[in-house]
């Protein structure tokens, strides 16, 4: 289970998420993005050569660079010793690691439990109405990135949306669509039915 | 920070913070928790620091943040101690009110207080000062969470002086290793995380295992959508956590620790890291802890988002750094674990209870709790309750007392439906379980499992075959891969239920699911896939009904599966109107187009304009902007205006016309006559009384419902050739086995006429009567004016129509007297109202116990007994307790009893239940006799209106399936909807306030029975259905002609 280059393909299945190859590209780290670079040499010095530094490593590469580009994820692999698919084959498993560059702001709306049975389903069809866009993509102008999580753990506040690390309480329809136009600076692309017919916003204090 | 060398410096370092610590010094608690955050707890802080700096107060009060009260819904929460007022739903612009009054003088602020539900529209509830009175903390017991609300979670000596780590001093000093595992074990501790596994059995296990080298894993990928018990926890008092871990690792005999910890909860890794960094700086984990060479230490890994990695050995592999799948075990991690070395893995509340275990001692932990499971358990409850929040309750505590005392029942006054326990791998708990005691055993009977403690609750609005398509589609998304059952199994199982979701799914569908989800669960390699299908099967056996609505009917209870409805108003309404098309038609004054879509599903239009509880406005999405659209009274305009309608009869040939049965002429009755009339079919009914309209014109009193009203409506059935017979008593002389011989169906519709007899000694005297006896006798004009004062026994819409008719009639003071509160009386909260503008007057908790007589054979008075309200019933009543010794008498000549009523089944009709009530197929209400159907109050009991109207087409297209099986007519009244009103999706809602109709002033009315709601004006009422937020527009629904 543990022979390199077995990860990428076996696995969870409908590889969606597959990170993009550019075959070999950037191989030499004097080519590097200027970015991945600075990051690379902060992240060698940081993190053991072993195997159990993979994840951490990743999160550090996204953190800093807000993906995962290609070259990142191959330099972890030098670093580590391991085939580059290793490293994509760990990254692509988990829901956390982005393959794409994220937009200016990120929408993620939780679809726990308590949110759904609060009504979080409408409001991200409602959201991916008003954004044109589905779970994980970005609007065309870079500016939102609309995400979903499988639960915030804010329960009690259910729906919960979480604006970049901002958390919201109790959204709306109408509630998000405002914080959308605020985010967009100015009016939506076209107005639609969905979120016209949705409840309006009611204050914090109900 | 001085670091502490031996234990003697620990005590030192407690007793000096309790020395220094006054307690009447006033502290201001602000809550920090994630809830209160996004609340705007950091500007909250902030504040106090600043308003008390202007106040010049900041030496004499002290404000401390601290972690979650699990109150979050109330959020941002402050508290002031002393005197431990509570405030709820804090802003920064309270607080230099909460300073100026509360702080400095002692005052209590009302407005910012918890306030209980109210449970009666329009009258708020009670508010609530004191912390520990409010029920939501009132009924638990806060064990782990205990000291969450008083300490400052980045501050170690807040928890040193609450008597933190004197569980590990304990340990390393007073215990050996293997008294400590022998004590965990004695108290009974078993794994929080879902599994419920012996704790002290599994460190007996690691501790056995061979090998110097040795981990411990606190399990923080609280993973299970709807549960943050660990978040909570960690953030709120993460040195509870980190004790435990440090009293396990010296029993198992390890020196280092990990916890994996989910990403998605940054503020509890933050704090974890301050925590950590404290407890290294105060020797309390590293080198020769305390003194007593005992070395431990502990690193945070960070979780990447995969609910896999719950898992114990998909939790290792993603430590180790490889993707998050499980191993076959054994080797179980205890022998073979993390890098190959023994390992112990417990969840975050599992080492919460660790040092509460060391210090109070197994005997005291173990008496919490049931027999098989011990001590305490935190649940988040979550979902459609009033109190939302984390909640610490004992072991073995009933359901019912979770979601009610504590809860504080169900939103929005709705009816319950079930509580989900235990997230993706659990299942549905039905409403009529609540007495079930929360334990590992009980839940696990139940289908479901204690998990890591989410609940969450669940009304009439939430479908639970949509709840299983979204647990399965979860679990379908976090499916590893790794082994086929699970990750193909998921998948089908989705794909199946899309399928009834959308109105796809056939009777093998639920079949298909049931024999794929017990594949599933026998196949799979980890938890995720062994119990992935129980929320689908737990659904199934105690929600098939809804399953088969789905599949039979294309129709979705709930009202939350797109495809299978109009609108939620018209999902709401028994009878499923088309509300949305008859509203637009109206706005366009197109009254008589309205009308006759209405008349598609319901010939009743005058009748439920006026008598309709209209479920349908409690679903409207139009309430979350302001108000429910008025739709009733938009009808009653509708009809009043509309000119008479003409409703086309089927052309059918000779050979396909039939001779149907009906008896009796109330709303079920006339409706299935009007159905089949419509389908060709030739149609009798046999009504006992003078006049057709049953319980319309007999039970209801004519100031709700005028004769000519009724009439109108009756009208328009007859009008298209359904005959009726009256004074014709079916079961005497002409009895069913003649119509059942006579005719090719006959439908049993009979009403809920017999009244349920009080049963107390001197009923039998002159001046007691039945409630719907009285009715009746008004209805025709037959009562005499009653003489001196009356009283009404019983809370439901006979009895406050009895009452109301009494004052009509003369009665001198009318009361009426329920045996439990206003909150839970049956009648519409409108009607409560009218009658109390009349005049009539209320007592409640009272149950009648004897009547007393004039000494002449005639009622003096009716003597009570005067009742409290218990617990709380599975039906999420309160149940009315007798309190001894304690009577009342109420004089009245006339005595009312309306108490419950019976349905009367014809002699030799088809067979009944223990209630009275007729026993047929829900669907098709076919009777257990062949061409006799049933249905109505003959089938449901004392019901609405709208439910016998939906009953009479239900059986009407059933009786037609029966006659020509096999062969299938388009029901005309199912015809694709065609509805061209304007509508502009793109304009704004009308901004309008709802528009109630006026009513009669109240002085007039007890003169007479003119009907009392007065119609709106043309402007008002198209206005009023211009509110309509037109929900219904562009949707396509599934059409139930597919066969």
């Amino acid at each position: 289970m543990k022979k390199p280059g077995n990860g990428s393909s076996s696995g969870k299945k409908g590889n969606t998420r597959k990170p993009k190859s550019t075959n070999g590209a950037g191989d030499s780290s004097s080519r590097l993005d200027p970015a991945i670079a600075r990051w690379l040499v902060a992240a060698v010095a940081e993190f053991p050569a072993s195997r159990s530094s993979t994840i951490p490593m990743l999160q550090s590469a996204q953190t800093a660079l807000g993906y995962l580009p290609g070259d990142a994820m191959r330099a972890i692999a030098r670093h580590l010793g391991v085939a580059p698919a290793v490293v994509e084959g760990v990254a692509s498993f988990y829901a956390q690691f982005r393959f794409n560059a994220p937009g200016k702001h990120r929408v993620t709306v939780c679809s726990g439990t308590a949110c759904y049975v609060r009504g979080s389903g409408k409001l991200m069809e409602d959201i991916q109405a008003d954004l044109h866009i589905a779970p994980g993509g970005t609007t065309a102008d870079g500016s939102i990135s609309l995400e979903s999580v499988s639960c915030f753990g804010a329960c009690a506040l259910a729906p919960v949306v979480v604006l970049d690390d901002k958390v919201l309480r109790q959204q709306t329809s109408a509630s998000m669509k405002k914080v959308i136009q605020e985010l967009s600076a100015g009016p939506p692309k076209g107005r639609t039915r969905s979120a016209r017919s949705a409840p309006a916003a009611r204050g914090a204090r109900k | 920070m001085t670091r502490l060398a031996i234990r003697a410096d620990l005590e030192a370092l407690r007793a000096q913070l309790t020395a220094s610590f006054d307690p009447h010094q006033r502290r201001i608690f602000v809550c920090m928790g994630t809830g209160c955050k996004a609340c705007g707890g950091d500007e909250i802080l902030a504040g106090f620091d600043k308003a008390l700096k202007r106040a010049k107060l900041q030496d004499q009060v002290e404000v401390v943040m601290t972690g979650c009260r699990g109150f979050c819904e109330n959020g941002a929460l402050v508290a002031v101690r002393p005197p431990g007022t509570l405030y709820c739903r804090v802003t920064a612009s309270d607080i230099p009110e909460i300073v100026e009054k509360t702080v400095a003088r002692g005052e209590v602020i009302e407005r910012l207080l918890y306030e209980m539900p109210g449970v009666i529209p329009g009258v708020p509830g009670r508010r609530i000062s004191a912390e520990e009175a409010i029920p939501f903390y009132q009924h638990q017991m806060r064990v782990v969470l205990g000291m969450n609300d008083r300490i400052d979670p980045t501050r170690i000596e807040d928890y040193i002086q609450e008597g933190g780590y004197a569980g590990l001093a304990k340990a390393l000093f007073d215990m050996t290793p293997d008294q400590i595992v022998d004590e965990v074990q004695r108290a009974g501790l078993r794994g929080r995380g879902g599994g419920g596994f012996p704790t002290g059995q599994k460190w007996k296990f690691c501790r056995a295992a061979p090998g110097d080298v040795k981990y411990v894993i606190c399990n923080a990928d609280e993973g299970d959508p709807g549960a943050f018990m660990d978040r909570s926890l960690l953030e709120g008092n993460p040195h509870a956590v980190l004790e435990g871990m440090a009293i396990g690792a010296l029993a198992i005999g390890s020196s280092h620790g990990y916890v994996y910890i989910r990403a998605e909860y940054p503020l509890a890794i933050e704090r974890l890291r301050i925590a950590i960094d404290q407890m290294r700086e105060r020797g309390l984990l590293g080198e020769n802890i305390l003194g007593s060479g005992f070395s431990f230490d502990i690193i945070i890994k960070e979780g990447a988002g995969a609910f896999v990695c719950g898992e114990e050995t998909a939790l290792i592999a993603s430590i180790e750094g490889r993707r998050g799948m499980p191993m076959a075990r054994p080797p179980f991690p205890a022998v073979k674990g993390l890098f190959g070395k023994p390992t112990n893995i417990n969840n975050v509340e599992t080492w919460g209870n660790i040092s509460h275990i060391i210090t109070g001692g197994a005997d005291a932990y173990a008496a919490r709790g049931t027999e098989g499971s011990k001590g305490t358990k935190i649940f988040s409850l979550v979902g459609k309750v009033n109190n939302t929040g984390l909640v610490e309750v004992p072991m073995g505590m009933q359901l019912r007392q979770l979601v009610y005392e504590i809860g504080g029942g169900v939103k929005g006054g709705r009816a319950l439906k079930a509580v989900q326990s235990g997230g993706p791998s659990g299942g549905c708990i039905p409403a009529s379980m609540m007495h079930l005691p929360i334990d590992y055993e009980s839940l696990a009977k139940a289908g479901s499992i204690m998990g890591s403690g989410g609940l969450v609750v669940m009304d009439e609005t939430t479908c639970m075959v949509d709840l299983a398509r979204y647990f399965v589609s979860f679990t379908e998304k976090e499916s590893c891969g790794k082994c086929a059952p699970c990750r193909l199994g998921t998948r089908q199982m989705r794909m199946i239920l899309d399928d009834i979701c959308e109105g796809r799914g056939t009777e093998q569908s639920i079949a298909q699911l049931e024999s794929l989800g017990e594949a599933v669960c026998k196949g799979s390699l980890c938890g995720l896939g062994q119990t992935a299908p129980n929320p689908v099967l737990t659904t199934i056996k105690y929600f098939r009904d809804e399953y088969l609505a789905h599949v039979r009917e294309k129709r979705c209870p709930a009202g939350v599966c797109q495809p299978l409805f109009v609108a939620t108003c018209s999902n709401g309404c028994p009878a499923e109107v088309d509300i949305p098309a008859y509203l637009s038609l109206v706005a366009e004054s197109r009254e008589e187009e309205a009308l006759l879509s209405h008349m598609e599903r319901n010939p009743f239009p005058s009748v439920c304009a006026r008598v309709c509880p209209h479920p349908c406005e409690s679903r409207c999405r139009r309430e979350a902007v302001d108000a429910p659209v008025a739709i009733r009274s938009v009808k009653r305009f509708m009809v009043d205006s509309s000119p008479p309608v003409s409703i086309s009869v089927m052309e059918r040939p000779a050979e396909e016309r039939r001779r149907t049965a009906v008896v009796g002429a109330g709303p079920a009755g006339l409706t299935a006559a009007y159905f089949l009339r419509r389908l060709g079919h030739e149609v009798t009914v046999y009504e006992a009384m003078a006049e057709p309209g049953g319980m319309l014109r007999y039970g209801i009193p004519s100031y709700r419902l005028p004769h000519h009203e009724l009439e109108r409506d009756i009208k328009r059935i007859t009008d298209i050739g359904v005959k009726i017979v009256c004074n014709a008593t079916v079961g005497k002389k002409l009895s069913i086995a003649r119509l059942h011989k006579d005719y090719d169906a006959v439908f049993v519709g009979s009403g809920a006429w017999s009244d349920v007899s009080m049963g107390v000694p001197g009923e039998d005297a002159r001046g007691v009567a039945s409630g719907i006896e009285f009715l009746k006798k008004a209805a025709q004009g037959g009562a005499p004016r009653l003489k001196g004062d009356a009283v009404v026994v019983g809370g439901g819409n006979t009895a406050m129509d009895a009452a109301r008719t009494a004052l009509r009639l003369g009665a001198g003071s009318v009361t009426v007297a329920y045996r439990r509160t206003r909150e839970e009386m049956p009648v519409q909260p409108e009607e409560i109202t009218e009658a109390l503008e009349e005049g009539v007057k209320l007592e409640f908790l009272v149950a009648p116990v004897e009547v007393i007589g004039d000494g002449k054979g005639g009622a003096a008075a009716l003597k009570f007994q005067r009742m409290r309200m218990g617990d709380f019933d599975d039906s999420g009543r309160r149940r009315p307790i007798p309190i001894e010794g304690d009577f009342i008498e109420i004089p009245a000549a006339n005595i009312i009893r309306a108490i419950g009523q019976k349905p009367v089944i014809p002699a030799g009709g088809p067979p009944v239940s223990k209630r009275g009530t007729v026993n047929v197929d829900q669907f098709s209400l076919a009777t257990e006799y062949e061409g006799i159907f049933a249905g109505g109050d003959a089938v449901l009991g004392p019901a609405t209106a709208v439910e016998a109207i939906a009953h009479g087409r239900r059986a009407a297209e059933a009786i037609e399936h029966y006659l020509h099986p096999g062969k299938h007519v388009h029901f005309p009244w199912n015809a694709p909807r065609a509805l061209d009103t304007a509508f502009d999706p793109a304009a704004p809602a009308s901004a309008l306030a709802r528009r109630e109709t006026r009513k009669l002033i109240p002085i007039k009315r007890r003169e007479s029975f003119d009907e009392v709601e007065l119609a709106l004006s043309a402007r008002a009422a198209r206005a009023e259905a211009g509110r309509c937020l037109r929900c219904d527009f562009g949707k396509t629904i599934v059409s139930r002609e597919d066969e």
